[in-house]
């Protein structure tokens, strides 16, 4: 009697945990979302990735779709922002983005400004200044241990 | 005691004395009834035999069918569980650690896509992030140093500057602007 309970507990446990992963962010959507079964405002949002949706593994089409559905609840401004910069983000190497996301977590506690100002003095940096700075970032990056989110498997 | 005083009531009974009470009475019935059936059992004729034979099968097969339909009944309130057997442990255990893992997988996705939107969002372009010669820069210039060259001096100083460019990284920690404003 026991074992039946268990195994039933067990049961709803896991329909639990597969329904929920499945409608975890916002909405229900396919485990392998085509084009063809995205919403019309998904579609919109993600226009700029038509061409290569069938080229993006299942985990980027989930993301894409995670993310235009966060695409509505933004204001006016970031929207377009993030729209104009969808496609070129897409393009970057799976290691690029990785070392992006590890570059904007650690830059969080730094105030918008300050890093739009930095980012225009960079831009004055000549190329060989620039490399000289990477070369240096490479060589501190070497010595540091894989974190949460600069990991591997963090590839989407 | 009580069987002796039966047989003393029964002998009673047989030549007439009144019966002590009702129990006593189908009691005494029953006792006769199966005595005469003992006697005459080695006397039944072929017959007889076959349709107590038969009587003793139809009954064994009702009762069969009773017990296989009442365990059916039973099975029925949990369905899958006893046709798997013994491979229902294992089957569940390897469901949970789907369910689990795929909520795993699917928080991941989620907080990527939190990321993400985040960096596409940001004053910043997400080729700045990807550069990690931009992420020294930044955390260079955060950084607060003696000497805090605001960044358009530095511009002018990169512009009319003519110093061996392998002279400019070691000074672009001076030279970076302190714009921090954090602790």
């Amino acid at each position: 009697m026991i074992g039946r309970r268990f195994f039933l507990a067990c049961a709803v446990l896991t329909m639990f945990l597969t329904v929920s992963s499945f409608s975890f962010a916002q909405g229900v959507m396919p485990s392998n979302p085509s084009w063809s079964s995205l919403t019309n405002s998904q579609k919109e949002t993600l226009a700029t990735l038509q061409e290569d949706w069938g080229t993006l593994s299942v985990e980027q089409r989930t993301k894409w779709v995670q993310l235009a559905n966060r695409y509505e609840k933004l204001p006016e401004t970031d929207r377009e922002r993030l729209k104009s910069r969808m496609s070129d983000w897409a393009k970057l190497s799976t290691n690029d983005r990785r070392v992006a996301r590890a570059n904007f977590i650690k830059s969080l506690d730094i105030p918008n400004d300050k890093k739009s100002e930095a980012w225009e003095a960079y831009q004055q940096l000549t190329p060989e200044e620039k490399k000289q700075l990477a070369d240096e970032a490479a060589e501190k990056n070497k010595s540091k241990k894989p974190s949460l989110v600069n990991s591997p498997t963090l590839k989407n | 005691m009580n069987a002796s005083h039966t047989n003393i009531t029964l002998i009673n009974s047989s030549v007439g004395n009144p019966l002590t009470s009702d129990d006593l009475y189908v009691d005494q019935i029953g006792k006769t009834i199966s005595r005469s059936l003992d006697k005459e059992l080695g006397h039944l004729s072929p017959k007889v035999l076959q349709r107590l034979e038969k009587s003793r099968e139809i009954a064994l097969s009702l009762q069969k069918n009773k017990s296989s339909s009442a365990s059916q009944q039973n099975s029925s309130k949990f369905g899958f569980l006893p046709k798997l057997g013994p491979l229902s442990p294992i089957l569940f255990v390897l469901l949970l650690v789907f369910g689990i893992a795929q909520w795993q997988q699917n928080a991941r996705i989620n907080h990527i896509a939190d990321v993400d939107t985040a960096i596409l969002t940001d004053s910043v372009p997400p080729d700045a992030y990807a550069d990690d010669g931009f992420r020294l820069f930044l955390k260079k210039m955060m950084t607060p140093s003696d000497t805090k060259p605001q960044i358009e001096s530095m511009k002018i100083e990169e512009s009319s500057s003519s110093a061996p460019q392998e002279n400019i990284p070691a000074n672009l920690e001076n030279r970076a602007p302190d714009i921090s404003t954090n602790p």
